[in-house]
């Protein structure tokens, strides 16, 4: 699986309206991605409330905050431990897409 | 299902841990009546147990844990310990639902707080489910470098000396020790405010009949013992398998003697590697280790890249606390010398 490449230049915050979309739809892709083939959550739950499911629990989201900063060179730190970033694709991709501005 | 763990029970859950204590039958049977049987503070009332049919397939338990609490009597907090799910429940809510059976009946019963020092692979999802995360803090390692055909266990077994190069006071090495001596000295020693450890001879006699571990004693004596270090290997990995050796405690009532404890424990302990915590170690003793040629590895603040630290995981469990344990969540009311939770096997 191809390494999603961010550009080096520009932050998220400094892209342009077209390019924003555009990156936020392959970070989601992404970690879509990641959750299937690397964390092997099923499919038929990828769209669901992963914490409240319990899909992803306890060691997984150690799991996954290394596959999160592998795969978009972020840092994960204690303030950024909150449930409701990890609740759904969705959250996670806001909360990469965050933290990748931030960078 | 979630259950009591009962005496029936007792096959079923050494099969399981298997998984985590690796001691076979017998020796899990040993560990588990140490550690929840035989504890001097709390028997088996939270081990909590998950089933699935007739299968067991999850484990958390809690031991008792006694601490002197500043300004008030002491008071034994669990531990949460001996967490294991068989490999295909991995990966849902199981653990999560074992840990709300315990928590509930640690609440039932007027217990404030559940402490977690173990591994810490699940520590971010405990935080985030309210947990409190007093660390992590760093550790001091030094390569021991010694071969099997090196080292003498007479040097423990039958005992021998050495002398300090530091204070020229006598070390005696040895595979036991006076619980009780030791249990004063720390009485003697620094005074503090801090939460702390209950170290008296009987949860010292308690920790060294853990039927998994082997432990190893430096000691000083003048007329009274003046310094002692404790360390520990887990008999489940031998003598020089990869699990570090493990500085338990180490106290002195000078410098000098407390650097030429940790000298003599680099030199003469089994394994491939010596470990210690250094949390609430004064800088001036930081310095010695440093001097010593141990290296310090500290929190970098990147959860992944902390994960092998030294943590201390605190969670309320909703019933009420006396004013002198309300605070506990406070990292800086601790004092976590002498604990070492990687010690426990």
């Amino acid at each position: 699986v191809a390494r999603l490449t961010l550009p080096a230049s520009k932050s998220f915050s400094q892209m342009s309206d077209r390019v924003q979309p555009a990156m936020e739809a392959a970070v989601r892709d992404r970690i879509r991605d990641l959750l299937l083939n690397s964390l092997l959550v099923p499919a038929d739950h990828l769209d669901s409330d992963l914490v409240a499911t319990g899909v992803i629990d306890s060691a997984d989201f150690m799991a996954l905050f290394m596959l999160l900063e592998r795969e978009f060179g972020i840092e994960i730190q204690a303030g950024d431990l909150v449930l409701e970033n990890f609740r759904t694709i969705a959250r996670m991709t806001s909360f990469v897409r965050s933290k990748t501005a931030m960078a | 299902m979630i259950t009591n763990y009962s005496s029936k029970d007792r096959g079923a859950v050494a099969e399981l841990q298997q998984l985590l204590w690796q001691a076979g039958p017998e020796g899990n049977v040993r560990y588990l009546d140490w550690k929840y049987f035989q504890n001097p503070y709390i028997d088996d009332r939270y081990l909590v147990l998950a089933w699935e049919d007739e299968n067991l397939v999850g484990m958390v338990g809690a031991f008792g844990a006694c601490w002197e609490i500043p300004g008030s009597k002491r008071a034994v907090l669990p531990c949460l310990s001996d967490t294991v799910i068989v490999p295909a429940r991995r990966g849902g809510p199981l653990f999560r639902e074992m840990l709300d059976t315990l928590i509930g009946r640690q609440a039932a019963d007027a217990v404030p707080w559940l402490l977690d020092f173990g591994d810490q692979p699940a520590g971010p999802a405990m935080v985030m489910r309210g947990w409190r995360s007093v660390g992590p803090w760093g550790v001091a390692k030094a390569a021991l470098g010694r071969t099997e055909d090196e080292w003498d266990e007479r040097t423990w077994t039958y005992g021998s000396t050495r002398i300090g190069p530091r204070s020229g006071a006598t070390l005696h090495c040895t595979a036991t020790i006076d619980a009780i001596a030791v249990a004063k000295l720390v009485a003697k020693v620094e005074p503090t405010d801090k939460v702390r450890h209950v170290r008296d001879a009987t949860y010292l006699d308690w920790r060294f009949r853990n039927p998994l571990a082997r432990h190893y004693f430096l000691s000083v004596t003048q007329g009274e013992m003046i310094g002692y270090l404790l360390a520990h290997r887990t008999l489940v990995d031998g003598l020089w398998g990869a699990t570090p050796t493990t500085i338990m405690d180490c106290e002195a009532e000078s410098d000098d003697i407390w650097a030429d404890l940790i000298g003599a424990a680099m030199q003469l302990l089994p394994g491939r590697e010596l470990v210690m915590w250094i949390r609430d170690i004064s800088p001036s003793r930081i310095s010695l280790l440093l001097r010593l040629g141990l290296r310090l590895v500290q929190p970098s603040g990147r959860l992944t890249a902390d994960v092998d630290l030294p943590n201390l995981l605190i969670c309320p469990t909703g019933a009420t606390a006396d004013s002198a344990l309300a605070d506990l969540n406070d990292p800086s009311c601790w004092d976590l010398r002498s604990i070492c939770g990687r010690s426990w096997r």
